[in-house]
């Protein structure tokens, strides 16, 4: 999920030319409505999400295998759901005691974070971080008391930094594999190896960069984003808000 | 000076909050709260950078998170994520970020004292998470501890020692440290 949720790739599709306030106020609208959303809206918001991924370039299957560690924790929200929820059981056996009431709640707990999940993977896929940095910052503004150009370089910085972390990883990864040190049998000692080195290094890389935004007279009050509205954008919104309906509407 | 040094430390921070999102990728899933590696994290940004900066890497974090940006555990996020079984070792986070840092500060990064904090920062996560995991599910104070906590207490003794280990490997190559006057400069850096 890592490497593909946070690689920005640039592309001219649709979702990509879309104003990036947009795609966050509808990756926020998303998250709260499928909190309560039904089976029907699930499927929907599913199948939608998979779409657009489609339509933006980034294969849905692709997806589904980065993120498959997101989808053994899924599996044990399911299970979890069927196993303690009380109902008609599914098989006669006093040790897996799974009810049919108990697949459909997990199936909903589980298809709920997934929707969520694939939204946010899409917006992350087809928005550069300055973009997200920029519509943040334009969604804090009218909020007292926060600092929202601060806390919007910060959100650009943390959507940054995580594949530069991911990509020194694997660097290092490779290097030690270079060595035969992954041959080593004690695992504390192989985390060590890979997890020292990185972090040293991703923090001279941040140290660097500081300075690098020092030199370059980087300040919070610099120019802001100039954000230029289409129909297209319009259309979009009507279409996100069409979507929200459908989402509370279906029984 | 000050706003030279509060941009390294916004960069620091940020990098911190990526870290806590990476260590939620690492998740080994053994019941409704996975092992992870977030809470690491979170005492290191606390140690490093104190209590505002640490807790602001955390709210930078659990912000993101909230607008739906896949940091929380396993590449999940939003709403559902930030109020839902795991919220509560969510904002713990945040208490104990702010609370380790100011422990830390206050003692003037005394190593034992940096330890005694992480403790105290880890027992408040539980707390906190326990305390919603039992009142979201509805289950008895024992099962919440069963589920939420008693399965990490090895590891979190684990993660403390790797968590001091790394501030003590990381602090020296900070020029927050540095600029602060904390710590001494290291040898050969030249400054």
């Amino acid at each position: 999920m890592v490497a593909i949720a946070f690689g920005f790739r640039h592309n001219d599709t649709l979702l990509h030319q879309l104003d990036a306030r947009i795609k966050l106020a509808g990756l926020v609208a998303v998250s709260i409505l499928t909190i309560n959303a039904n089976m029907s809206a699930l499927v929907l918001a599913f199948f939608t999400a998979l779409f657009l991924l489609a339509l933006g370039k980034c294969s849905p299957l692709r997806c589904l295998f980065g993120m498959k560690w997101y989808l053994v924790l899924l599996a044990c929200v399911l299970l979890t759901r069927t196993l303690t929820t009380p109902g008609d059981l599914l098989i006669e056996s006093s040790w897996f005691p799974a009810t049919r009431q108990g697949v459909f709640i997990g199936l909903l707990f589980a298809g709920r974070l997934l929707v969520i999940a694939l939204f946010a993977l899409l917006v992350t896929f087809t928005t550069r971080p300055s973009h997200i940095r920029s519509a943040v910052a334009w969604f804090l503004r009218p909020i007292p008391g926060i600092p929202h150009r601060q806390v919007a370089t910060m959100i650009g910085l943390l959507v940054r930094f995580i594949p530069v972390i991911l990509t020194q990883s694997a660097e290092l990864d490779l290097a030690l594999r270079a060595r035969s040190i992954d041959n080593r049998r004690n695992p504390l000692r192989r985390l060590t190896f890979l997890g020292m080195p990185l972090l040293r290094r991703t923090f001279v890389t941040a140290d660097r960069l500081a300075s690098a935004m020092e030199a370059r007279c980087y300040g919070l009050h610099g120019t802001t984003h100039q954000w230029q509205v289409t129909a297209r954008d319009w259309s979009a919104l009507g279409f996100l808000s069409l979507f929200c309906f459908l989402l509370v509407a279906l029984p | 000076m000050n706003e030279r040094l509060d941009l390294h430390k916004l960069v620091i921070a940020s990098l911190m909050a990526a870290l806590i999102a990476v260590g939620g990728y690492l998740v080994i899933p053994i019941g409704p709260v996975p092992i992870v590696l977030q809470n690491l994290f979170v005492l290191v940004a606390a140690l490093l950078l104190g209590s505002s900066w640490g807790s602001a890497a955390v709210a930078v974090y659990l912000l993101a998170g909230a607008v739906g940006l896949p940091v929380f555990a396993g590449g999940g996020g939003g709403l559902g994520h930030l109020f839902g079984p795991r919220g509560g070792y969510l904002f713990g986070f945040l208490a104990a970020a702010w609370l380790v840092g100011k422990i830390s500060e206050s003692s003037r990064q005394q190593p034992v004292a940096e330890i005694l904090a992480m403790i105290i920062g880890g027992l408040l996560i539980y707390v906190i998470g326990v305390t919603w995991l039992k009142t979201l599910l509805g289950i008895s104070f024992g099962k919440a501890l069963a589920v939420g906590m008693y399965p990490f207490i090895i590891g979190d003794i684990v993660k403390i020692g790797a968590a001091f280990t790394i501030v003590k490997s990381v602090r020296p190559l900070l020029g927050i440290a540095r600029r602060d006057g904390r710590l001494a400069t290291p040898a050969g850096s030249g400054q």
